[in-house]
């Protein structure tokens, strides 16, 4: 290269810089937003999916001008699926990588680390999936918000599906840890409410870490009860749904309802034949419910991301915490803490699933619940959930 | 009644399945005097090399015992090559090196598993042979777990065929007593240690196998077991093959049964018994005092 040339190209640089800085001193500096996602440990399957919905909501914001006119910087750290890596997560996200704002969260452990870290540091928090009610109640604080649903919404909606099934004399079979009690604790007052005449009549309670349910599966087929209500979430539910079947539970057990999103198509996929026909299953989102513009916008960004046709549910709740944040930082027009939180009390922002709205009392979204009962289809290889019920969470959320 | 003898049923294949791996931790610690923290990780890899081989060639017509035969023939050749070039320098030092080792193997194949499947669960379908439920007269119960016991049983009996009426056995039994005098004798020693521990990893790899379509794959199930299979041969007495037989047929009844009479404690009832084995006979219900 002559010196001439390499001192026009300095000198084009020069221009761009130029250029770049002063478009950036319009816009201002970025927000920067940070994120704790299990990315390795047996969390991670789902961690991965909700870290993606994060990075493509913050690449859609970033394309579309940023947040009040400024770019948005994105931190994610991992949080390993651990309450201890989650609270250090989100420690460093604040301290080191400075961040204004913090997402995310998998387990109902983490969340609550997350959102202690947040009390301590003052910093806006949005729970993304974990669900335990307690992170609303004892543990609540004025910086936790959270964009999922609660277990009180989630143990509803299943009493609302098990009453509409008329079921009286139930069985449970939630495991044994927070989440499981958290979820019976919903569960049953919302039957009570419903229909006091329905009963548990039997409750076991396989521990979180069992590989073999057929002790719980024989206890339960040996009680009288017509419907089952489950909270066996996500992968474990494959491993249980085959012991089940095999000992025909599912021909005996007139309807089941399982709740910790058995019916997303990750796990429709994964049982593929095993996965049982006529039970009912919960999902944070499902592609072919509803058909709306916003929906579809989301799900054509996500199947080009993903290069499947039949995009998984998990990164909705990624992409769902950041749509809430963003809309509350624009409604607050500028990024003051103590604004944006006064701005987010009582908003209604635009999601993915259509408009939800955060609630000035214990910062919760009335984030519903989709249900569907698991149904062969024509159409595809793998089963489907028909009809697909939305349960909306407005009378179910305490 | 029925409700009692499928619960009795539920409790023996689950123990039955859980003694395939616990004999080989034992029979190993019996010969080599090495506590294999990557019993579990040769389990967990029996497992997947099940479902990768039964991904290719299908379950039906064979395809699964393919599978399985193949989960203990890798795990074999694995376990052979990293005694012959890796455990075989620890011998005759420190135990913790030889603990330090095995729980190295743990680490680093809990990430190649990870990063050649990924972390979802993944499950095999029952072979076609065995899916479905049998009339016992009393119950019906899957004919899969029926199998399951039965393999354990067979399992048992050959292996203790194999130890008490072979020349191999009696070499293998003399191995753990002595092993200067039986290399003055002139049998190849190194050897018996190279077999014993193939064999004992093949034997969890085959167990890894048959345990995929009755539970799942996924990160972590090797910790679970070997954590299981400690109990087991503290229970049962390390080193013994009928300790380790009793051991998790015991694990098994105290879930199961355990439900029964006291829910909510079932899982303590397996502590309890570690415990109590551990305060009155800490060499296990069929082990050997040291030093006997």
């Amino acid at each position: 290269m002559s010196m001439k040339s390499k001192l026009s190209l300095l000198g084009m640089t020069a221009i761009a810089l130029v250029m770049a800085t002063g478009a950036h001193a319009q816009e201002g500096e970025p927000i920067r937003i940070g994120a704790a996602y299990p990315l390795t440990g047996p969390a991670a399957t789902n961690g991965l999916l909700a870290a993606l919905g994060h990075e493509m909501i913050i690449d859609k914001i970033n394309a579309e001008g940023g947040i009040l006119g400024r770019p948005v910087e994105s931190f994610t750290r991992d949080s390993k699926g651990t309450p201890a890596d989650a609270t250090s997560a989100a420690r460093d996200l604040i301290t080191l990588d400075n961040a204004d704002f913090i997402v995310g969260g998998f387990t109902s452990g983490e969340g609550l680390a997350i959102s202690e870290v947040a009390l301590q540091e003052e910093v806006i928090y949005i729970a993304a999936s974990p669900k335990t009610i307690q992170m609303s109640e004892d543990n609540f604080h004025k910086y936790m918000f959270r964009t999922a649903a609660n277990t009180n919404t989630e143990g509803g909606s299943a009493a609302i599906i098990m009453n509409d099934l008329g079921v009286k004399r139930i069985c449970t079979m939630l495991l044994d840890y927070s989440y499981g009690h958290d979820l019976l604790k919903g569960f049953k007052a919302h039957l009570e409410e419903l229909d006091p005449e329905a009963e548990i009549v039997t409750e076991v309670w396989p521990a979180l870490n069992v590989s073999d349910y057929t002790p719980y599966i024989t206890e339960v087929m040996n009680s009288d009860c017509t419907g089952v209500f489950s909270g066996i979430w996500g992968g474990l539910f494959v491993p249980f749904a085959k012991q089940a079947a095999s000992f025909g539970f599912f021909d005996q057990k007139e309807h089941f309802v399982a709740a910790g999103e058995p019916g997303s198509q990750e796990i429709i996929e994964e049982l593929g034949d095993d996965m049982p026909t006529g039970i009912w299953a919960n999902s944070y989102e499902v592609w072919y419910y509803p058909d709306t513009e916003a929906h579809n916008k989301y799900l054509e960004e996500l199947r080009q991301r993903l290069d499947n046709p039949y995009p998984p549910s998990w990164p909705i709740t990624g992409y769902m915490a950041v749509q809430a944040l963003a809309a509350g930082i624009e409604a607050a027009g500028n990024t003051d803490t103590d604004a944006v939180i006064d701005a987010l009390e009582g908003l209604t922002y635009e999601s993915a699933i259509g408009p939800q709205t955060i609630r000035e009392s214990d910062h919760q979204a009335n984030r519903g619940q989709y249900w569907g009962q698991i149904a062969e289809s024509d159409e595809y290889n793998f089963k489907i959930l028909d009809p697909v019920r939305y349960i909306e969470a407005d009378d179910i959320m305490d | 009644m029925m409700y009692a003898t499928i619960q009795f049923l539920n409790g023996l294949s689950y123990g039955l399945s859980l003694f395939l791996v616990a004999a080989g931790l034992s029979i190993i610690f019996g010969v080599l005097r090495v506590l294999n923290f990557a019993h579990g990780t040769f389990y967990m890899l029996g497992g997947y090399i099940a479902y990768e081989a039964v991904s290719h060639i299908g379950l039906s017509d064979g395809g699964f015992w393919i599978a399985v035969a193949l989960s203990g023939l890798v795990l074999a050749v694995l376990a052979a090559i990293i005694e012959r070039l890796m455990l075989r320098k620890l011998y005759g030092r420190d135990e913790v090196y030889q603990l330090l080792f095995t729980f190295a193997l743990v680490l680093l194949f809990s990430d190649v598993i990870r990063g050649l499947w990924g972390t979802q669960v993944l499950s095999i379908s029952f072979p076609p042979e065995l899916s479905g439920a049998q009339d016992l007269g009393l119950a019906y119960y899957p004919r899969y777990r029926l199998f399951l016991c039965l393999v354990g049983i067979v399992v048992a009996i050959g292996v203790w065929f194999v130890f008490q009426r072979t020349r191999w056995g009696r070499i293998i039994r003399a191995a753990t007593q002595d092993r200067e005098i039986l290399g003055a004798l002139g049998i190849n020693v190194p050897l018996v240690y190279l077999v014993v521990f193939s064999a004992g990893a093949a034997l969890a790899g085959i167990g890894g196998a048959l345990a995929a379509p009755a539970l799942a794959l996924k990160p972590g199930m090797d910790t679970e077991i070997i954590v299981e299979c400690f109990i087991v041969v503290i229970i049962g007495g390390l080193g013994s093959l009928w300790g380790a037989f009793i051991g998790a047929i015991l694990i098994g009844q105290l879930r199961s049964i355990g439900l029964y009479f006291v829910p909510e404690w079932e899982i303590v009832l397996v502590y309890l018994l570690m415990i109590a084995v551990l305060a009155f006979r800490p060499w296990g219900l069929l082990g050997k005092r040291e030093g006997e």
